[in-house]
C-alpha cells in the first residue's frame, strides 16, 4: 500500500480563514485607495525617462509663457535644439515641446492645443522639427499614448495589457504609483543617470532649459542602428491635418528635419529629403521649410541614430538660431 | 524562471493544484516535485538538464557503489569520480575560459605572444549550488556520515529540488534528502511562516533590491563616479545583494515549508555582525558551513596553532571568492575576507565599546568588500578606491540619499525587530489582524514594484 505523503496538523477551514482574511485586508486597503484617490495628490506617476518627459511637457503647456518661437515635434526636437541657448542667440523666447519619438502627430496637436490654449499672448511662429525615422513610423507606441492622454486629462494610468492590468488596477497600484509616490525621483539608468541623475533632475534640466534636454550617451560609429529607407508614413500624412487643424491662422508653421547620421545618407539623400520635406509641408499646410538646416552630420557628431551629441547639439542650435533670426 | 514573474505564478498555481492531487502517496509527490523541477530548470535552457541528471545519476550511483565496497581504496576511487565529475564540470563551464584568459594575459605580459583556447559556453545556471549539494552526499557517505539511499526517484528530486534549486541554501543530504522519504508534517505553524516567507522575500526582492540595484547601478556602472557616491553606491550594492539573496532564500524556505519541507537558515541578520567571524556564522550559512566542513577541516581547521589556522582561512576564503564567480575581483574578495577574519582578533577594542565599534570595524570591512565583488575590473577596483579618498558631491546626492533611506527603512524596522525579539519570525506571537495586515501592506507594495518578466537574481550568475 502507498505511503502517505503528508500528514497535516491543521484543518483547511483555518487555512482558508487565514487566507481569506489576508484577502480580504487586500481588497480593503485597495478599496481605501480607490476611494481616497480623488482626495490625493493628483496622479504624476513620472517612475521614468520617457514619462518625465511626457509630465513635464504636458506641464509646460500649461504655463503661459508668451514664447515668440514654439518648438514641437520628436525626441530629436528635444535633445538636438538648445532652446534657453537658442533664445539668446536670437533675442526671442523661445519654448521647446518636443518630447518622445514613440508618440505621434495626434499627441503633439493635443500638446500644441494645450499650450496654445493658456497663452495670452499668441507667438509668431511654431516649428515643428522631427527625425526622418518619426516620419516613417506607421504607429506610435499604445503605452506612451495612454499615459500621456491620462496625464493630460488628470486621471490616474494603469498599465494596460498582460495578465497584470486587472491585478495592478484592483490592488490600487496605479493610485500608489501616481499619487503616494509620486514624490520619490526615480534614478536614471546608464548616461542618462550619470548626467542628470534622479527624473526630478531631469525635470528640473528642462525647466531651466526652456524644455530641452540632451543626451549624454556616446556610440561608436559602427554601433549606430537603424534604417535608411526614409518616407513619409500614411498615418503620418493624416495626422498632419489634426495639427494643422490647431494652429492658429495668424501664426506661422514652419518644418524642418532633423539629421541623420552621414553613414545612413545616400548619394541622394538631399533630393530625397527636399522631396520629403516638400510632401510633408503640403500635407501641414505648413508656410516654410528649414531646408537649410544640415541634414546629415558625421557620425561622431550622433549619441544614437536620431539625437545628437550635446557638443553638436550646441552647434546645431547655432546654425538653427541663424535661420530664425529675422 | 524566476521567482518574481509572471510565469513562475502559474506554474506554482499549477504546481499546487497538481501536489493536492497527488497528497495520498509519497511516491507520486516525489515524482511530481522532480518532473516540476526538471521543468523549472529546464524553462531556462533544456539542454543543461542533461548535466543536472548526468552529475546526479554519478553521485547516486557512487553512493551505492561506496556502500557496496568497504575497501578504502577503491571507496577513495569512487569518491575522486564524484569529486572529478562535480568539480570537472564546474571546471569546464565557470572557470575554463577564465585560467585560460588569465594565462594568456601572464604570457603576454611575458613577451610570448600564444592563444589559449577558450571554450565560450554559457554558465548553467546554479551549477555551483547543485553541484555542492550532489557533493556533499558523496563525501557525507564516504565519511560514514550518512547511509546512502537506493530510492533514485527521491535522490534526483533531492539535487533538483526547485525551491533552492538555483541558488541555494545549499542543502546537506543528511537533512533535505530524508525529508523526501518519509511522511512530510505540515502544521499550522509551517503554513503561516511559509506564507509570510514567500511574501516578505518577494517583497525584499521586488521591493527593495531591485531599487538599491538601480542605484548602485548609477555609481558601479559609471567609470567616472567619484567621491562621496562611491560610499553611498558601496552601501546601495550592500543592501542590494542581502536582499536579493536572502529574499531568494526566503522564498525557497517559505516554498518548502507550505510543501511540508524544512530547509536550513542562509541568512541570520548579517549587517548585526559584531566581527567578520560573525559575519560568515550569518551570511549564507549553507556555504560557509559547507566550506567549513568539507574544505576547512579537512585542511587542519584552527589544528596546528595560529599561522596553520591562518593559512586554513586564507585558503578557504580564496576558493569561496572564487566559487562566487570565474575573476580576479572575486578572489579578491575571497582574500579581503580571510585576510580580515585572520588580522580583526587581533585589533584592540574597548572592552566597553567592543560591541559598537566592533560592529563599526565590520561593516567598514564589509562593505569594503562589496566594492571588491562589484567592480567590473581590477582597474575599476583601483579607481574606486583611489576615488573613497577624494570628496566630491554630484548634483542628485539629495536623491540618492533620500532613496536610499526610503527603501532601508522597511528593511531597518524588520531587523531590528527580528534583532530584538530574537526570532526570524517576530510577527508569529502576534493576533492574526496584525500578521494579516503586515502582510497585505507588503503583497501591494511588491505588485507595486512587480516587473512580469522579473529581474535575475544576482547568486544566479553563480
Amino acid at each position: 500500500m502507498a505511503r502517505n505523503s503528508h500528514t497535516y496538523d491543521f484543518d483547511f477551514k483555518w487555512f482558508a480563514s487565514h487566507l481569506g482574511l489576508l484577502l480580504l485586508l487586500i481588497a480593503m486597503i485597495a478599496g481605501m485607495l480607490h476611494v481616497c484617490a480623488p482626495f490625493l495628490p493628483a496622479p504624476r506617476a513620472t517612475w521614468d525617462m520617457d514619462r518625465t518627459i511626457m509630465a513635464t511637457k504636458a506641464d509646460l503647456a500649461l504655463k503661459d509663457e508668451g514664447a515668440d518661437i514654439v518648438l514641437i515635434g520628436d525626441s530629436s526636437c528635444l535633445m538636438n535644439i538648445d532652446a534657453s541657448q537658442l533664445g539668446e542667440l536670437t533675442g526671442k523666447k523661445i519654448v521647446n515641446l518636443g518630447t518622445v519619438s514613440f508618440l505621434d502627430m495626434k499627441i503633439f496637436s493635443e500638446l500644441l492645443d494645450r499650450y496654445l490654449k493658456t497663452q495670452t499672448k499668441m507667438p509668431s511662429e511654431i516649428v515643428l522639427m522631427v527625425h526622418p525615422d518619426f516620419l516613417r513610423r506607421s504607429s506610435p507606441s499604445r503605452s506612451h499614448v495612454n499615459w500621456i492622454h491620462d496625464y493630460m486629462a488628470g486621471k490616474d494610468h494603469a498599465t494596460n495589457g498582460k495578465s497584470w492590468t486587472s491585478a495592478e488596477y484592483l490592488f490600487g497600484v496605479h493610485v500608489i504609483k501616481g499619487r503616494l509616490l509620486a514624490w520619490l525621483p526615480r534614478p536614471l539608468s546608464g548616461a542618462f543617470g550619470s548626467y542628470f541623475g534622479f527624473t526630478s533632475n531631469l525635470e528640473t534640466y528642462m525647466r531651466e532649459h526652456q524644455g530641452s534636454a540632451v543626451d549624454p550617451r556616446s556610440i561608436k560609429a559602427s554601433d549606430l542602428r537603424g534604417s535608411k529607407e526614409y518616407r513619409v508614413s500614411t498615418a503620418n500624412l493624416r495626422n498632419a491635418e489634426a495639427f494643422t487643424n490647431v494652429m492658429p491662422e495668424d501664426v506661422q508653421l514652419t518644418v524642418a528635419l532633423s539629421p541623420t547620421p552621414a553613414s545612413f545618407a545616400d548619394e541622394d539623400l538631399t533630393t530625397k529629403f527636399a522631396s520629403i520635406l516638400q510632401e510633408w509641408k503640403t500635407a501641414l499646410s505648413a508656410d516654410d521649410i528649414l531646408d537649410s538646416l544640415p541634414l546629415a552630420l558625421e557620425d561622431a557628431q550622433f549619441a544614437n541614430k536620431t539625437h545628437l551629441t550635446p557638443e553638436a547639439s550646441q552647434a546645431y542650435t547655432l546654425k538653427l538660431s541663424s535661420l530664425l533670426k529675422p | 524562471m524566476l521567482f518574481n514573474s509572471d510565469t513562475f505564478l502559474w506554474f506554482l498555481l499549477a504546481f499546487t493544484l497538481l501536489y493536492f492531487v497527488t497528497r495520498q502517496n509519497l511516491s507520486r509527490r516525489n515524482w511530481l516535485i522532480l518532473v516540476a523541477s526538471y521543468c523549472f530548470y529546464g524553462w531556462w535552457d533544456w539542454r543543461f538538464l542533461f548535466l543536472l541528471l548526468g552529475s546526479s545519476l554519478i553521485d547516486f550511483y557512487v553512493g551505492l557503489a561506496l556502500k557496496k565496497n568497504a575497501e578504502a581504496k577503491i571507496q577513495k576511487r569512487l569518491v575522486t569520480l564524484s569529486l572529478g565529475a562535480n568539480l570537472g564540470a564546474l571546471g569546464i563551464f565557470k572557470y575554463f575560459d577564465f585560467f585560460s584568459e588569465s594565462l594568456q594575459t601572464i604570457l603576454t605580459t611575458l613577451g610570448m605572444e600564444v592563444s589559449t583556447p577558450m571554450l565560450h559556453v554559457i554558465l548553467p545556471v546554479g551549477i555551483s549550488f547543485y553541484t555542492f549539494q550532489s557533493l556533499s552526499y558523496t563525501l557525507d557517505i564516504y565519511r560514514k556520515k550518512l547511509e546512502p539511499t537506493n530510492n533514485l526517484t527521491a535522490f534526483l528530486a533531492y539535487v533538483a529540488f526547485f525551491p533552492q534549486l538555483v541558488a541555494g541554501p545549499i542543502e546537506r543530504a543528511s537533512n533535505l534528502l530524508p525529508q523526501f522519504l518519509t511522511t512530510r508534517k505540515v502544521t499550522q505553524q509551517s503554513m503561516e511562516m511559509g506564507i509570510w516567507l514567500i511574501i516578505w522575500g518577494l517583497f525584499k526582492k521586488v521591493v527593495l533590491a531591485d531599487n538599491f540595484g538601480a542605484l548602485s547601478d548609477m555609481v558601479y556602472e559609471d567609470q567616472d563616479a567619484e567621491g562621496a557616491i562611491v560610499y553611498f553606491g558601496t552601501i546601495a550594492f550592500g543592501f542590494q545583494i542581502y536582499c536579493d539573496f536572502s529574499g531568494y532564500s526566503d522564498v525557497a524556505r517559505g516554498l518548502a515549508y507550505m510543501m511540508g519541507f524544512n530547509l536550513m537558515v542562509n541568512f541570520n541578520l548579517p549587517y548585526f555582525a559584531t566581527s567578520p567571524s560573525d559575519f560568515w556564522r550569518r551570511w549564507h550559512i549553507s556555504l560557509s558551513t559547507w566550506f567549513r566542513d568539507y574544505l576547512y577541516i579537512p585542511l587542519g581547521g584552527n589544528r596546528g596553532g595560529s599561522s596553520a589556522m591562518m593559512r586554513n582561512l586564507l585558503i578557504t576564503m580564496l576558493v569561496a571568492g572564487l566559487w562566487h564567480g570565474a575573476g580576479w575581483n572575486f578572489v579578491l574578495w575571497g582574500l579581503w575576507h580571510g585576510m580580515m577574519l585572520c588580522l580583526f582578533p587581533s585589533i584592540p577594542l574597548p572592552r566597553r565599546m567592543q560591541p559598537l565599534l566592533g560592529w563599526f570595524l565590520t561593516m567598514i570591512i564589509i562593505f569594503y568588500g562589496w566594492l571588491l565583488f562589484r567592480a567590473q575590473s581590477m582597474d575599476h577596483i583601483m579607481a574606486l578606491t583611489t576615488s573613497l579618498f577624494t570628496w566630491s558631491f554630484p548634483l542628485w546626492i539629495g536623491s540618492y540619499i533620500l532613496n536610499l533611506a526610503v527603501f532601508m527603512s522597511p528593511l531597518l524596522a524588520m531587523q531590528i525587530w527580528q534583532h530584538r525579539t530574537n526570532t526570524i519570525f517576530p510577527m508569529l506571537p502576534h493576533n492574526r489582524m496584525i500578521k494579516s495586515a503586515l502582510m497585505a501592506i507588503c503583497v501591494i507594495m511588491t505588485t507595486v514594484f512587480w516587473n512580469t518578466k522579473g529581474t535575475p537574481f544576482i547568486y544566479f550568475q553563480f
